[in-house]
């Protein structure tokens, strides 16, 4: 084999070395961040088709004055967030993990809700 | 040195005992071992549309956190101080908002990983290790909970102070 040969293999092997161990460490930063955790493009995770379309949302400036229209009108907005969040309150309410829920016979350990 | 050979013996037999009686106590019974083992399919099922509904969940909640801090908070704090309004609340509820906010977000990877452990254990085998790590994943629930109810508060108690400085305005 001819010296370029030689180094077009070594060009190669460097290569495909180089790219196992940056797709290693890009998917072991992936797993340690948590960011796989809210990856809904994960198999079993896409979200709805009929997703919310986004809405123009309300922005607060942080210049000018500040007088009683202003901070009414900056609560009825915030007010707005909070609602929302009203909604999702037991999106971690222990009753989907309970032992009634999940179908098993209920134990000291259970939970009641 | 007996006395204290006698007193590490001791110590060391109390604790043995005592995360003995702890295993016992948070160990499933056996006809709780039968059903999960017999439904196992059927769990893990359920565990993963919670899973599902959880990132959901979190991605929405996690993006309203995110606006009520970067477009209401910071901004209105920021305002209120170059009109000489802000009182010291504010600030303090803005910032331990950003500290609540990272907390949940580390406490749900906490949680997401226990429960994709918990759907990967085969419960059909060993239902045991299964339920033991049903009680963890629900602990951590727990705390995802908590931070998000804590979050809410926060945002209530802010809300409620802005409006006090609208009517003294």
């Amino acid at each position: 084999m001819n010296k370029g040969g030689r180094n077009l293999i070594i060009l190669g092997v460097s290569a495909v070395i180089i790219a196992i161990l940056t797709t290693t460490i890009s998917v072991i930063v992936y797993h340690s961040s948590g960011d796989i955790y809210l990856d809904r493009s994960r198999p079993g995770f896409l979200p709805e088709k009929v997703e919310e379309e986004p809405k123009e949302e309300y922005v607060f400036s942080d210049d000018g004055t500040i007088n009683s229209d202003v901070v009414d009108e900056y609560v009825e907005e915030f007010q707005k967030i909070i609602d929302y969040i009203d909604k999702l309150e037991d999106a971690y309410s222990s009753n989907p993990l309970s032992d009634s829920t999940l179908g098993i016979p209920t134990g000291e350990n259970s939970v009641s809700e | 040195m007996k006395k204290f050979l006698l007193i590490l013996i001791i110590l060391t037999l109390a604790s043995c005992s005592f995360f003995s009686l702890k295993t016992y106590a948070e160990a499933a019974s056996e006809s709780q071992k039968e059903v999960i083992s017999e439904y196992c399919n059927t769990i893990k099922q359920s565990l993963k549309t919670i899973q599902y509904f959880d990132v959901d969940n979190r991605v929405k909640l996690g993006s309203k956190y995110e606006t009520a801090l970067s477009k209401f908070m910071t901004p209105f704090n920021v305002r209120a101080v170059k009109n000489n309004l802000l009182p010291s609340e504010l600030t303090d509820l803005q910032k331990k908002f950003a500290e609540q906010k990272t907390t949940f977000a580390a406490d749900f990877t906490t949680y997401s990983k226990q429960l994709e452990e918990l759907i990967a254990v085969d419960c059909q085998k060993d239902p045991s290790s299964f339920y033991d790590k049903l009680l963890n994943t629900r602990e951590a629930r727990e705390k995802v909970k908590q931070d998000t109810t804590n979050l809410n508060n926060i945002l209530r108690k802010y809300k409620e102070i802005v409006v006090g400085i609208g009517e003294k305005l």
